[in-house]
């Protein structure tokens, strides 16, 4: 072993670090506000006025 | 991420599936023994299916009872997410009403996906397709690039569940590898990925046969459909990539389907993918660097944007890849 230059022991910080940027809880988020905004957006006004405020 | 939306509580998900069975490694899988069909329902999202069989033609057209299964799902539906384009055919009859449509797009090539392309940029032009969401900025700009609208293009990177992919404690990490026939304290590189044209297997098999010819303690782990002796065409690329040194192949081990993912990645030093097009997000990377692997990938899709610090980007060339490999694995010089 040993052919390549060391780059794990810096990169495995890193990784330990970036592990909210990939969350299934994030993507999930962000996909629910897109499915609401375009039921929102497809709903009569009125209704969509009336269910906002309540 | 239906389970997931379901789950959240301010929305009610039902799944229709048009195939009841597809055919992987030539075996009939049934919709109802698929590991995501189970997660479905453990998380209450009802899933009903049109009844087709593996072996029915994708472009057959839809027929009355398959429309009128449709129309009374569609008829309580505020909004309709499709996976891909595909649906889009069925979703543009009159069954399904005039509810808004959400195409859920996860490739970056646009192009090759059959009349998928035509039956979203219809879905655009009438005004039916309210936006698509792009679970990469390759694929967003791939589908710009074809022509979808811009303003109806939304990238939601993807995600995974950060508690199936974590790092593996020391002696888990042991006993899987010895479960896989791998010692201890080899080096392991893992791609996690189907037999497909896009994978470039040969490439991947090229950079194995370097990696192993130069690194006694290395291991080289495959798994996915297709990545089995049993597949022919694998079995030719491994005679090419080997002829010269079949002595290597006790440390290339080639896995086929596993229903178990994150205990195959929580073995790897390293995840690799070598592909050539039509990546968007690969979840295998994200995956594998969940679980405590470097990311080592080709520059396809938005691979480079998922590795950039955490991991590394190679050149489509063997001699490049195994030596990325040899850079991400434990016990490389400096």
């Amino acid at each position: 072993m040993g052919r390549g230059v060391a780059r794990r022991d810096e990169l495995t910080p890193a990784l330990q670090r970036s592990r909210s940027r990939f969350s299934r809880t994030r993507m999930v988020a962000s996909y629910a506000g897109v499915v609401e905004r375009v039921a929102w957006a497809g709903a009569p006004a009125a209704v969509a006025g009336s269910t906002r405020s309540a | 991420m239906v389970t997931g939306l379901h789950a959240g509580g301010t929305q009610s998900h039902r799944v229709l599936a048009i195939h009841r069975e597809v055919q992987r490694e030539s075996l009939r899988q049934r919709m109802v023994d698929d590991p995501r069909y189970q997660a479905l329902r453990r998380a209450g999202v009802p899933v009903s299916s049109l009844g087709r069989g593996w072996d029915d033609p994708a472009n057959r057209p839809f027929d009355t009872a398959e429309l009128a299964r449709a129309a009374r799902l569609a008829a309580t539906s505020d909004v309709i997410l499709t996976l891909k384009e595909q649906p889009l055919r069925l979703v543009a009859t009159d069954a399904f009403g005039d509810a808004p449509v959400v195409a859920c797009l996860h490739r970056s090539d646009p192009e090759h996906s059959g009349r998928g392309l035509a039956d979203l940029l219809e879905a655009a032009s009438s005004g039916r397709l309210a936006a698509a969401v792009c679970c990469a900025y390759a694929t967003r700009d791939a589908y710009a690039a074809a022509g979808v609208p811009e303003h109806l293009l939304t990238v939601v990177p993807n995600g995974v569940d950060l508690l199936r992919f974590r790092p593996a404690g020391r002696g888990r990490r042991a006993t899987l590898r010895v479960r896989t026939g791998i010692p201890v304290d080899a080096s392991v590189v893992v791609l996690a990925a189907r037999y497909d044209t896009m994978k470039d297997v040969p490439l991947f098999l090229a950079a194995a046969r370097v990696h192993l010819a130069a690194d006694d303690g290395a291991h080289v782990v495959a798994c996915g459909a297709g990545m089995s002796l049993a597949n022919p065409g694998l079995a030719d690329d491994v005679a090419r990539a080997f002829g010269d040194r079949p002595d290597l192949l006790d440390r290339l081990h080639l896995l086929g389907v596993r229903h178990d993912v994150p205990s195959v990645l929580a073995i790897a030093d390293v995840v690799a993918l070598t592909s050539s097009f039509g990546e968007a997000a690969p979840l295998c990377l994200i995956e594998g660097a969940m679980c405590g692997a470097v990311p080592v990938a080709t520059d396809v899709g938005d691979s480079a944007r998922i590795v950039e610090g955490i991991g590394l980007v190679v050149a489509r060339d063997p001699e490049a890849v195994a030596a990325g490999w040899a850079e991400g694995s434990p016990g490389a010089t400096s």
